[in-house]
């Protein structure tokens, strides 16, 4: 029954899993290190230019090449010349890197810039002089140093703690300190990985989606114009996942008397899978053929050909999926670690235990409501991500492109869609149940204690054919195994209330229990719980049923003192 | 060789909610310790993830080379000591050095009775 244990020093485990714990580390570190040192060089280098020479110079040409590559294909090329020191010098750099756009428009808003005969000012290396650039690039890149700086971090800290010798004592016995664990890193944990995940969850929402949605809604007030298709091609784009494919129209149009070009076919300019469905498109729109194109007034180089929703703008939604779950844990953080300031011990445990007097009604764990939304938005979520997959599925499909392997592998996504919308059917119709309401005589029993328990169906309990109301202990552990988190629960104690086919004990009631003295009270932890629930079950035929939860709060004996014997 | 020891008054393990724990702290050091920290806790074991919870601890800076310490630790209303099928809740004090990291733990066990709480008692 008592145990002590005596320990002379701990150690930190085998050589060889230190080892190994150690290649590991050793990766990420040099790995985040190379980053680093060439984001860090990059960031030199653009903070130099801000040292260079203001010089005035003559743009000679400007104008949009197109590359061979499909990726970025859209190069601004400016030509200009410049004297320093009676010396005439050209350049074609826009920036110290060249750079291409996927995007006509962007492309042609730079060149635009630069208009030949046109005088401008050029920034001159004084170091060297044929070294001219027209801009500098954003410091903002600084501000990328930090993602590299997190795997140097965890590398770095990771060596450190494995190879961090003791102190001391030579003796290692491997016992360690139950206690010393006891830091609340979970916590500090989740709100870290809470915040990273919203402000990831918002940095592709606004950087990425935002302004797409944004275009398409101003784009119902942009002018229709009539364009000339001048080229049209599938863009493949290569990457470890494979290959996916771009629409690519590059059109010309006049708008008050000026020639703008633009390749924007819609607003998702994003690249997928599935060559057919983009390949009838680029198919209506040959080398030169007459549209119509939407233009924007308040800039004209902005153009596209189809302006009309598409299904596809809903994978805008995604990120927010991060940011819900991110804000969710960062709340729920924060709230643990608010709840925990720095107490007393008796402030520690007795807070567990409120004791405010007189009955109380008590709450639902999950209310209908709750229930149907909760089931509402994960149906929403999850089939407006999967009936992309399935409509870009069934598109290829009917153009004879049979794939079956995405097919199969879309079957247990359907089938979880399927249960969501028959889950919220099924919640649905619970909405319309009698609800229970109970009412406790005393809102935190303690063990050992009598506790009057009144129940009272509100709504149509006539439905109600049977009603058995109970009383469980419950066991609740959390645990990860791999990547997922898992609760168990396991049920030791269940006593019934009562149990009936009554209508008007059905209706309304009440019954004194008496809460056993031998049994364990209440208790909750981050990851392990005893509850207490009273659950209200109410058979309903040919019905969902009423199914209800609520905890209750049981608290410890009276302490009597000191005291006990040996 | 360095030690550390705890002994609870009359070897008592066994402690109601609410009673004293008292006890002493002996050690000696083969060198300068920097601190000794006595903590009283609770910890649980079994399927779910650990949780610790210390409730009440004690610091001694610089203790010396040897000495002996009385303690007293005040059991609080809660948790008890449990043993159900997924979780066990456990009750020690710990004895903790620095730097050298000696532990001397004693486990107790915190409760009405002088049996470990099995929550499916009493139905």
């Amino acid at each position: 029954m008592s145990v002590r244990i005596r320990s002379e020093g701990s150690g930190c485990g085998g050589i060889a899993g230190r080892l190994f714990i150690t290649v590991f580390f050793f990766i990420f570190f040099a790995v985040g290190m190379l980053f680093t040192v060439f984001v860090v060089g990059e960031v030199i280098r653009t903070v130099a230019t801000y040292g260079w020479d203001e010089i005035p110079c003559e743009i000679l040409l400007s104008q949009v090449k197109e590359a061979s590559s499909d990726e970025d294909p859209y190069i601004p090329t400016v030509r200009y010349q410049f004297e320093i020191d009676g010396a005439t010098y050209e350049s074609d750099r826009i920036w110290r890197e060249a750079k291409g756009f996927s995007d006509y428009g962007e492309a042609q808003e730079i060149v635009s810039e630069y208009p030949p005969g046109a005088p401008a000012t050029c920034l001159v290396d004084p170091d060297q002089p044929r070294l001219a650039i027209l801009k500098r690039n954003s410091l903002l890149l600084v501000l990328v140093v930090f993602f590299p700086l997190i795997f140097v971090g965890v590398g770095g800290g990771g060596l450190y703690f494995v190879w961090k010798k003791d102190r001391g004592s030579s003796q290692k016995t491997g016992l360690e300190s139950i206690s010393r664990k006891a830091r609340g890193g979970g916590k500090q944990v989740g709100i870290i990985l809470g915040a990273i995940f919203t402000l990831v969850g918002i940095g592709i929402f606004f950087g990425l989606f935002l302004p797409v949605i944004l275009d398409f809604v101003d784009a119902q007030s942009w002018q229709e114009t009539p364009c000339t298709v001048i080229s049209s091609s599938v863009r493949s784009h290569d990457s470890d996942d494979g290959t996916t494919y771009s629409i690519d129209i590059l059109f010309e149009y006049q708008y008050q008397d000026h020639t703008y070009r633009s390749n924007r076919h819609s607003f998702s300019n994003w690249s997928s899978s599935g060559y057919s469905s983009k390949k009838r498109v680029i198919d209506e729109f040959p080398h030169g053929a007459q549209t119509w194109c939407w233009v924007n007034p308040d800039r004209p180089s902005q153009a596209v050909i189809d302006r009309d929703f598409q299904w596809g703008y809903l994978i805008a939604l995604f990120p927010l999926v991060f940011t819900i779950v991110g804000l969710a844990v960062l709340v729920h953080s924060l709230r643990a670690v608010r709840s925990e300031p720095n107490k007393s011990p008796e402030e520690r445990t007795s807070s567990l235990y409120h004791t405010p007097s007189g009955p109380i009604v008590l709450k639902p764990q999950q209310s209908p409501a709750m229930k149907l939304f909760g089931m509402a938005i994960f149906s929403l979520i999850w089939n407006g991500i999967v009936s992309v997959f399935v409509w870009n599925l069934v598109s290829e499909w009917m153009s004879g492109h049979h794939q079956w392997g995405l097919a199969l592998f879309l079957v247990p996504f359907v089938l979880v869609g399927i249960g969501t919308l028959v889950g919220m059917v099924y919640f649905a119709l619970g909405f319309f149940n009698p609800r229970p309401r109970l009412t406790l005589s005393n809102p935190t029993p303690r063990l050992g204690e009598r506790v009057h328990v009144e129940w009272k169906m509100s709504g149509r309990s006539g439905r109600i054919e049977k009603l058995s109301i109970t009383f469980e202990g419950r066991e609740s552990a959390t645990y990860r195994r791999g990547t997922d988190t898992t609760t168990d629960h396991e049920t030791f104690a269940t006593h019934t209330i009562i149990e009936t086919l009554n209508e008007y004990e059905i209706a309304q009631g009440s019954r004194e229990i008496e809460i056993p003295e031998d049994t364990m009270h209440s208790f909750k932890a981050d990851n392990n719980s005893i509850s207490w629930h009273l659950k209200v079950a109410g058979d309903i035929p040919r019905w969902p049923d009423v199914d209800a939860d609520f905890e209750v709060e049981v608290r410890p004996l009276r302490a009597r003192g000191s005291g006990g014997i040996r | 060789m360095s030690w550390v020891k705890l002994n609870l008054v009359e070897d008592k393990m066994w402690f109601e909610p609410g009673a004293s724990l008292q006890g002493q702290v002996a050690w000696s050091f083969d060198s300068e310790p920097d601190r000794l920290e006595l903590r009283l806790f609770w910890y649980t074991e079994g399927r779910g993830t650990q949780d610790i919870s210390i409730i009440d601890s004690k610091v001694l800076e610089e203790p010396g080379l040897n000495g002996s310490m009385e303690l007293t630790f005040r059991i609080p209303e809660g948790p008890y000591s449990f043993s159900g099928k997924l979780i066990t809740l456990k009750w020690a004090i710990e004895a903790i050095s620095e730097p050298e990291n000696l532990v001397e733990r004693i486990e107790l066990l915190i409760g009405p009775r002088p049996v470990e709480i099995n929550p499916g008692d009493g139905f």
